[in-house]
């Protein structure tokens, strides 16, 4: 399959990139790493007139640390975030999230930004124009009024399937993003907007030009445990982050957070709050997990069930949280 | 390992293509480019089934780079099958649709233009009006007699019915001590060979077409573009480049083929079209899904008695390679064990699903997916272990199955008892902590067949060996190497006739102007058939040698012997001329001719009862292999995750040729069998693919391979080359079966569905659990 024709753009600062997209407003597009778009484009699934590359622009692809704030760059790659010496310690549950994507050629290629902003997934969703697509009856992803994976279904349902996004939301991280009136900082959570079928809030000519993470207490752990059949290639089935911040067996706070399980990343409110102030013990993980299997409402995809994907979100907010207190004994000890 | 003073035979040699292949210097069809070269892409039908009512190519043809547009109404009348020579009555697809497409992706015009780009946005612009048809889905639609008719001329949708009847399975059953009948369900999976079907043609004005494709069966594909272009078969050649993969998938022709060459006629440029992956997933070909009700009666002591079978194969919407894996989805089920009263029956019917045909085994994994999770269950039920189970009924040398087949070497007795050392079986059946479990699965397969698919005159395999005065030999042959190493087995088996090393032998690839026939690489035909036939031809090569030698020595030629490059009188190495000096006194003694040895190999009806398509009777192979398989899995009680940790391998291939070949091959087989259980699947909803690509259809990848043992036993066949039968495509069919028991033992979980998710395994281990 090739790529249809295109008006290309090499920006060389994000002010340019970012006038660029403004001025082919609806049109353009941002290429980064290109492992969720150019496929896209090539299926006719995204309709991409100009195309703004944005690998030339300098300084999106770092690591560093000002004032206790981890700066990440959004043109830094997966593979960079695996391999660097600042996501160690009790933040490797970040390098582990970005290890856990794609395989190593993925990695190589994909960016943070582009891996924050993926596209959501469905399986009715992403065929080429060559296959029956153009007969079928639009759904609410393409444009149109129906569902073909909830027959009946009113909404969207295609899910939000990032890696990354978890562990960065269970930290706290916020987003600098670059637009045409100026520069902003949100809150990561406040760039999903929770609909499958226009998954962002940020308008076509913002970009992100960077993840903050706060600094983090010496006595916050954390980990990321992903669900899938295969050991490599996969999305998740269902990812789950974890981060505590501990006072010897007491949980000062927690935060937990899920993927692949709605449009948009998922908090687990009610298991956090079981989980807070408490004392650590496996019953109260235990517990937790239940809430969360209460409280979390998983779309069916991919063949998995409602009912499946409720009982994974229990088990991996338990292994992730397990794997929390390991870490957490561990670094105390 | 047996040695018997082979110096090749039986050696780990590297493959002779081997080193090309992984510096990226071999090439595939997909890497020729010509002059003037023009790029083809298909457009494929959107609808599952409907009438084609007009097709309006004006606006595509005006596009700027587009050279031509072709459609039904440009290809001779011929209707396709790849079994169109045998069974002319087979035929039924227009490789470009003119009345109906049948099924999503099927073929409705191709365009040829200057690039890839620009003929596929050609295809934007092609007009095509259908009415749309009621469509069947599932083997229950195509059966029930309101379901519209996929082929006008085929009532019921029934496309290929085999019944093969022997002894009274009746009064088998009235004579059993038990009796059960288990039904079982297979879904549709793909070859995913890593190459996509590829082709090139070049349409030149003398009429003759030059195809480069990527195939199983250049002469077989030579014939069948003959007949579908409606030419002289001696006006098409085909030559086989490096091939990625066939496993069944590239046997025949393929539309693109036709297309090509069509695209070429009308362009006078050398055309070459790609398949992308999707197009493999969506309108390629696949493994036949399968429903199998299966009965079976044994005596108290586990010997069977009685078996009957029905098995219906959704075909899709084409014949393909039809008749044979019906004939063949029946013939498995009376292979392996000795029995005395078999009934089988096999229906192959029309659906509007994207076409299946043979697959790596062919049907074997369906079959034996079913017959060895029964035996399974008989073993349960009598209170005996499976393997001695299967002990119990074991066919063995020399028997002669109800239905014909003669068995000339079989070794599984020896198989089982490997497994099951080599497993610590008796330590760990039925002894395993919870969600830990250990099962088994026989298997077996053909090494060759009997068919002359080449025609009644063509021998299934001929080969020349010419020598030359420079040390080497070298060997024309027409088999075709797609991936599997025949290459290399017949440059080894050459090698160990003529005295030579295996590097000093070279072969060529298969062009049909230039090789000698051979027969297609499918059933498992080429080390046993083609590699007699290189035998033989490298035995006539060097009779002629010795020869001229035993003139120049004053010897015998009966005493004269070929070793290290050398023709010496046995026991007296000293006495003799190397490799180089006796060619260079043969090419002497012939008035400077170069020399060259013949060799064929064709099945010899005085020895083997023929085969009887009709009544299924006879020895369908010249040879039969045997094997078994031990899994081990671990079950996540949270997940429902099976992970295979161990599979233990023991085949029956007669004398291996190439041990690093035949360990390839098993590894590759555990790899594609792991994938048919636990993970490889295509989803279909109204005919269409929802996962054509390696991200949703979930191929096994490195991470996700158990260990894996290997054991070879060696039987030594009497009429395969040093003893050699088939190592590569039986070793696929008891992977399945062999998970799917190791499952019940982890969990008492039984499953008779494929595939076997997660999911399914963790509802399953909750029922129980609620049941305790």
């Amino acid at each position: 399959m090739r790529l249809p024709k295109f008006e290309y753009f090499e920006a060389e600062t994000l002010q340019e990139a970012v006038s660029l997209l403004s001025k082919h407003k609806g049109k353009a597009r941002g290429l980064a790493g290109g492992t969720d778009l150019l496929p896209k484009i090539k299926r006719r699934v995204t309709e991409a007139q100009v195309l703004v590359n944005l690998q030339g622009i300098t300084g999106l692809r770092s690591i560093s640390e000002e004032g206790g704030v981890l700066k990440i760059g959004a043109l830094t790659t997966l593979g960079e975030m695996e391999e660097s010496p600042l996501l160690k310690g009790n933040l490797s549950a970040l390098a582990e999230a970005a290890l856990a994507v794609g395989t190593v050629q993925l990695r190589n290629m994909a960016t943070l930004g582009g891996n924050l902003c993926q596209d959501t997934r469905c399986l009715y969703y992403d065929h080429s124009h060559l296959f029956g697509q153009p007969v079928w009856e639009k759904c609410f992803k393409r444009g149109g009024e129906v569902c073909h994976l909830i027959k009946k279904g009113k909404k969207c349902f295609a899910v939000y399937s990032g890696d990354v996004a978890p562990v960065l939301l269970a930290l706290g991280a916020r987003v600098r993003v670059i637009g045409s009136a100026g520069e902003r900082l949100l809150d990561l959570s406040e760039i999903y907007s929770g609909r499958g079928e226009q998954a962002y809030t940020l308008s076509p000519e913002e970009l992100i030009a960077e993840i903050h993470v706060p600094k983090l207490s010496p006595s916050s752990y954390g980990a990321y445990v992903k669900y899938r059949e295969r050991g490599s290639i996969d999305f998740p089935i269902v990812g789950a982050a974890a981060y505590f911040t501990v006072d010897k067996d007491l949980i000062k706070n927690a935060s937990i957070w899920l993927t692949s399980v709605g449009s948009a990343p998922v908090e687990a409110v009610k298991a956090e709050a079981v989980l807070r102030g408490a004392k650590i013990s496996a019953d109260l993980i235990e517990e937790a997990a239940r809430q969360a299997h209460q409280e979390i409402a998983p779309f069916p995809n991919h063949g998995y069930s409602v009912w499946y994907l409720k009982e994974m979100v229990n088990v991996f907010v338990k292994r992730a949280c397990i794997k929390v207190w390991e870490d957490a004994k561990g670094g105390q000890a | 390992m047996k040695e018997e003073g082979y110096s090749v035979i039986g050696k780990p040699i590297p493959r002779v293509e081997g080193i090309q292949k992984i510096k990226g210097e071999a090439v595939y069809t997909a890497d020729i480019a010509l002059p003037g070269m023009l790029y083809g892409k298909i457009l494929r039908s959107p609808y599952p089934h409907a009438r084609i009512i007009n097709i309006d190519t004006s606006k595509a043809e005006m596009i700027k780079g587009v050279r031509a547009v072709i459609t039904g109404r440009d290809i001779p009348d011929v209707r396709y099958a790849l079994s169109m020579k045998m069974f002319p009555e087979t035929a039924d697809r227009y490789l470009l649709s003119r009345d109906k497409v049948r099924f999503v992706g099927n073929d409705v015009a191709a365009v040829a233009g200057i690039s890839e780009e620009i003929a596929e946005e050609a295809l934007q612009h092609i007009d095509v009006e259908y009415e749309e048809l009621p469509a069947v889905f599932s083997i229950a639609d195509a059966i029930n007699p309101d379901a519209p008719l996929i082929h006008d001329h085929v009532p019921g949708n029934l496309h290929t019915s085999i019944l093969m009847d022997f002894g009274d399975v009746e009064k088998g059953f009235r004579e059993s001590d038990y009796v059960r009948e288990d039904r079982f369900v297979t879904h549709l999976v793909q070859h995913c060979f890593l190459e996509p079907h590829n082709s090139v043609a070049n349409f030149d004005s003398s009429g003759r077409v030059t195809l480069w494709t990527s195939t199983q069966s250049p002469f077989l594909t030579k014939q069948l573009l003959a007949l579908v272009l409606d030419i002289p078969k001696d006006n098409v050649r085909v030559i086989k480049p490096h091939v990625g993969g066939g496993f069944g998938g590239k046997a025949g022709l393929y539309p693109l083929d036709l297309h090509c060459a069509l695209l070429s006629k009308k362009t006078g440029k050398p055309v070459r079209i790609c398949y992308t992956r999707e197009e493999e997933f969506a309108a390629s070909c696949r493994r036949h899904r399968t429903e199998i009700v299966i009965k079976i009666g044994v005596k108290k002591d586990g010997s069977i008695i009685s078996r009957k079978a029905n098995v219906k194969l959704d075909g899709g919407a084409y014949n393909t390679h039809g008749p044979v894996v019906t004939f063949l989805a029946a013939l498995w089920l009376s292979h392996v064990y000795r029995q005395p009263n078999i009934r089988f029956e096999s229906q192959r019917f029309y659906t509007n699903n994207s076409p299946c045909t043979a697959m790596r085994g062919y049907t074997s994994p369906q079959s034996y997916l079913a017959s060895e999770i029964q035996m399974d269950l008989v073993a349960e039920e009598l209170g005996i272990d499976p393997i001695d189970l299967r002990m119990k009924n074991g066919l063995r040398t020399g028997d002669t199955t109800v239905n014909g087949f003669y068995i000339s070497s079989g070794e599984l007795h020896e198989c089982l008892q490997k497994v099951e050392e080599r497993s610590e079986w008796k330590k760990k059946y039925k002894k395993l902590p919870p969600l830990k479990g250990i099962g088994m699965s026989s298997t077996g397969l053909f090494s060759g067949h009997q068919l002359s698919l080449l025609g009644p005159y063509t021998a299934s395999s001929t080969i020349f060996v010419k020598a030359s005065p420079d040390g080497t030999a070298f060997i024309l042959s027409g088999v075709s190497d797609i991936g599997q190493g025949s290459d290399t087995v017949l440059c080894q088996i050459v090698a160990e006739e003529l005295g030579l090393r295996a590097e000093d032998v070279r072969i060529s690839s298969v062009d049909t102007d230039y090789s000698p026939p051979d027969s297609l690489s499918v059933s498992a035909r080429c080390t046993f058939q083609s590699g007699n036939a290189a035998k033989m031809a490298a035995i006539n090569l060097k009779q002629k040698l010795f020869k001229a030698v035993a003139e120049k020595l004053e010897a015998n030629v009966e005493d004269l012997e070929a070793r290290d490059r050398r023709i010496y009188v046995k026991g007296s190495p000293g006495k003799g001329v190397s490799f180089p000096e006796a060619v260079a006194l043969c090419q002497l003694s012939h008035k400077g001719m170069t020399i060259m040895g013949e060799g064929s190999w064709n099945p010899d009806p005085k020895q083997l009862a023929e085969l009887n398509m009709v009544t299924g009777y006879g020895s369908f192979s010249p040879a039969y292999t045997f094997g078994a398989v031990v899994a081990e899995v671990e079950v996540d009680k949270d997940t429902g995750l099976v992970k295979v940790t161990n599979l233990y391998h023991s085949h029956d291939c007669g004398r291996v040729i190439n041990l690093l070949g035949v360990e390839g091959q098993l590894e590759g087989a555990c790899q594609m069998g792991l994938g048919y259980a636990l993970f490889e699947n295509i989803v279909v909803e109204d005919g269409k693919a929802l996962n054509p690509d390696f991200l949703d259809y979930k191929m096994p990848t490195a991470v996700d391979m158990p260990k894996m043992s290997a054991h070879f036993v060696e039987s030594n066949d009497p009429g395969g080359p040093f003893g050699a039968k088939e190592g590569a495509e039986g070793l696929v069919g008891p992977i399945g079966p062999a998970i799917m028991n190791a499952i019940y033992n982890a969990t008492g979980l039984r499953f008779k569905d494929l595939p076997v998710t997660p999911e399914m395994i963790l509802r399953g281990l909750k029922k129980k659990k609620g049941e305790e």
